[in-house]
């Protein structure tokens, strides 16, 4: 009845041997995976808690207002065109810049006593008494102990206004800001060989550590020493973020053709010095 | 000579089974670990034992916490006598772009028990051809680019930064 099977005994050493291998190879491996470990490391994105940098520039927001073409301006209704028949013009202010998005929007406003101290005022903010109600395409309507008020862009500003033509070199507006062509920005940012003719940066390390970039080298006459940095400024941060990395220089870099404004601080002779550019 | 026959027989099944056995998962986080302090990460990857080598899918790679490169694929090959690593498809950020050409085709790393203290490697890309060798006793990495026609046209800057031999390649050498 039953089956007899011969097997050859030294197949069946051979068989038990290799079993005996692989139990210890397994053995083996179990106490590599002890002794290693269980979990890679994976890159975590920080996110830094320091908040951008944000200008509300007038230039920026007239440069905006530019691309409202002469055309669209002689579309616009009368009581647009006439922001003076609101009420009476407020005549100790000046109006440097607004920018109108549906029924809001914002206006950059000075006293003229102080033309240099801008306010950027949204729709119900208050100025020196005046609450600012509507924001039209030439001027604005203030209110204040219940009457209306005008303010509307000087004849001269009005021209600026629809002027479209862009800058093309770096230039330093009346409040000591600069203005940089976005297609020199992007130039660059396509060339860097072009940077590194003009310029030289070196890390600065304190402790191991990078705490800035330092400008070794500029050629003098470059769009670079037009931008007001200087030999042995060191750049300690741009728009609000510490250079304390390559990562956030690479970050600036890569992300310089979406900005509309750059702040940088420079250490100067131990003293912090900003230096403010905006992109137009 | 039947002993040592089957001698070689059980030592060709032990190694064959301790490399299909090995924790190349495991190996691979170790090497991440021993690249951490030289700031490099490599993240986002799937990761695939196909039994005798470790294929590392779609990974990104990070250096200094900068994105740096992603690439296709990571083969890792441990197989104790003969390591292998091949690295398919790298295409580098954006951010270096004007530095380097974006795409790196491969590049292959060896280490052999035959050349134990040396790990050697090539890589083919839009850049050129380069081979790399690593002294691992005196610490010393050298690295000769034959550079393309791109790289000679368009990346001088990054050629200036290498010392040209008589040959007209291009030399890096660093001491680690």
């Amino acid at each position: 009845m039953f089956m007899n099977f011969n097997i050859n005994p030294l197949f069946m050493r051979f068989v038990r041997n290799v079993l005996i291998i692989i139990i210890i190879t397994k053995a083996i491996s179990l106490a590599l995976l002890w002794f290693f470990d269980a979990e890679g490391i994976d890159h975590h994105e920080s996110h830094s808690k320091i908040p951008e940098y944000k200008r509300y520039s007038a230039q920026n927001l007239i440069q905006a207002t530019q691309k409202v073409s002469i055309k669209e301006a002689t579309e616009q209704s009368p009581e647009a065109l006439e922001v003076g028949s609101y009420g009476e013009n407020i005549s100790n202010m000046i109006l440097k810049g607004l920018f109108k998005r549906g029924d809001g929007g914002v206006v950059i406003i000075a006293l003229k006593a102080k033309p240099k101290n801008s306010e950027v005022l949204g729709i119900g903010e208050i100025f020196e008494g005046y609450t600012l109600r509507k924001i039209l395409k030439n001027g604005a309507v203030f209110s204040k102990g219940g009457s209306n008020y005008s303010l509307y862009f000087s004849e001269e500003k009005q021209q600026q206004r629809y002027n479209t033509k862009s800058p093309q070199n770096i230039q330093t507006d009346d409040g000591g800001i600069k203005t940089v062509s976005k297609d020199d920005i992007t130039f660059y940012a396509k060339n860097v060989d072009k940077i590194w003719k003009d310029i030289g940066i070196v890390e600065v390390k304190k402790a191991g550590k990078i705490t800035g970039f330092k400008v070794t080298r500029i050629k003098a006459g470059s769009p670079f020493a037009k931008l007001g940095l200087r030999r042995g400024d060191i750049i300690i941060r741009a728009n609000n973020k510490p250079m304390t990395s390559y990562k956030e220089a690479i970050a600036i870099y890569k992300g310089i053709d979406k900005l509309e404004a750059l702040e940088l601080i420079v250490l100067r002779n131990n003293q912090e010095t900003e230096i403010v550019y905006e992109i137009n | 000579m039947k002993k040592i026959a089957l001698f070689l027989i059980y030592a060709l099944i032990f190694f064959t089974m301790l490399l299909f056995f090995t924790p190349k998962e495991s190996l691979y986080y170790y090497a991440e670990e021993q690249l951490k302090p030289l700031g490099v990460v490599i993240g986002y990857e799937a990761l695939n034992d196909s039994g005798f080598s470790l294929e590392i899918e779609h990974p990104k790679l990070f250096v200094q916490k900068i994105k740096s490169a992603n690439i296709d694929t990571i083969t890792l090959s441990p197989w104790l006598l003969y390591n292998h690593v091949e690295v398919e498809n790298i295409i580098l950020d954006s951010a270096f772009e004007q530095f380097f050409p974006p795409l790196i085709n491969r590049i292959s790393i060896t280490q052999s028990i035959l050349d134990p203290i040396h790990v050697h490697a090539s890589s083919i890309g839009d850049f050129g051809e380069a081979v790399a060798d690593v002294n691992l006793i005196e610490r010393h990495v050298s690295v000769i680019l034959k550079p393309s026609k791109l790289m000679r046209s368009r990346y001088l800057k990054s050629l200036a930064s290498l010392k040209k031999n008589a040959e007209g390649d291009y030399v890096y050498e660093l001491q680690y």
